[in-house]
């Protein structure tokens, strides 16, 4: 009980304390917005968020895509395999859903990836489109192995990591500095960076979930 | 007074809540929550500073790290679920022992 109360303050004082911080902050802060706004015609993009995304802060997305890789071997280093092959929901309504579903989804992402160049969208919420159908599909019972026994499958994981990687090294060849592109070519390698991290965080994100969820339920 | 200013307070009340849980909580897949629910209110926090500095334009810096944090939060989330389950599988329930009771 002590330690309840004795835990209530300390979190009412770090609140305050936080308020406090984020009220006295200066209020004409410039931002980096103006910054971003003036580069935006080098960036190859119109939409600021993937300009910094993919173009200003790239390595920030190639770090994560190691991030994401590293938790996927994470999980796969501690998870047991099982040989379960029961379809989890069986429905005939589901399975007929998923077969409207499943290839209107993938447009989705599609569109996503492609209209995160004007617009809000990109390779992030693409990706999870293309999880969210990969669960789909596993749960409606399709006969279809996702697991990552295949080859494909585990090249699918590695896709956006390897490409950008190879992206790196070809514009630290080509402008001597870590991912940076030349303004002419930079649509391209962004569209070319986008859609290997759309299918990379779909996989990825799948295999995380499929990963975790047949995990066996007692020891054996 | 900015309406603005909500937001970032929503986000420190969010954060403060996930620690007081992530405290006081036994069961680590509560543990896992708070710390998910803090983390969204550190996202809310970058969020709406960016959005409070230029009204006329936002800055997008801190709305692609949030979108990078996400994706960073969600593969965290799916490994120390599989590590609660491993602890879960080991020792037969899924809490930390509480020095009270013994």
């Amino acid at each position: 009980m002590i330690i309840r109360i004795f835990t209530f303050i300390l979190t009412l004082l770090l609140f305050a304390g936080l308020t406090y911080t984020v009220l006295s902050l200066p209020k004409q802060t410039k931002g980096l917005g103006e910054t971003v706004s003036l580069q935006m015609h080098n960036s190859g993009v119109s939409n600021p968020v993937t300009a910094v995304l993919m173009n200003f802060r790239a390595y920030d997305t190639l770090l994560e895509m190691g991030v994401l890789f590293i938790a996927l071997l994470g999980v796969y280093s501690l998870s047991t395999s099982q040989k379960e092959k029961k379809p989890l929901l069986q429905s005939s309504v589901l399975k007929r859903l998923g077969g409207i579903l499943v290839p209107l989804l993938l447009l989705l992402s599609a569109y996503l990836l492609w209209i995160g160049a004007h617009a809000p969208g990109g390779a992030f919420q693409a990706g999870s489109i293309v999880s969210a159908t990969g669960i789909l599909i596993f749960l409606s019972g399709w006969k279809l192995d996702l697991s990552a026994r295949h080859f494909f499958v585990r090249l699918l994981i590695g896709t956006s990591l390897l490409v950008f990687l190879l992206i790196s090294a070809v514009t630290l060849f080509l402008s001597h500095t870590l991912l940076e592109f030349p303004p002419s070519y930079a649509s391209a390698f962004i569209f070319l960076l986008e859609a290997a991290a759309t299918v990379s965080i779909g996989v990825t994100l799948f295999h995380l979930f499929l990963s975790i969820f047949s995990q066996p339920k007692e020891e054996h | 007074m900015n309406t603005l200013i909500v937001y970032p307070l929503v986000g420190i009340g969010l954060f403060c809540i996930g620690l007081y849980a992530l405290i006081m909580q036994p069961h680590l897949l509560r543990k896992l929550l708070a710390v998910n629910i803090m983390g969204s209110g550190v996202f809310l926090v970058l969020v709406s500073l960016g959005m409070s500095n230029t009204n006329a334009q936002q800055d997008p810096v801190p709305h692609a790290m949030i979108i990078t944090g996400i994706v960073v939060a969600i593969s965290a989330t799916a490994l120390a679920l599989v590590f609660m389950i491993k602890i879960a599988l080991k020792t037969g329930k899924a809490e930390l022992s509480n020095p009270e009771e013994k």
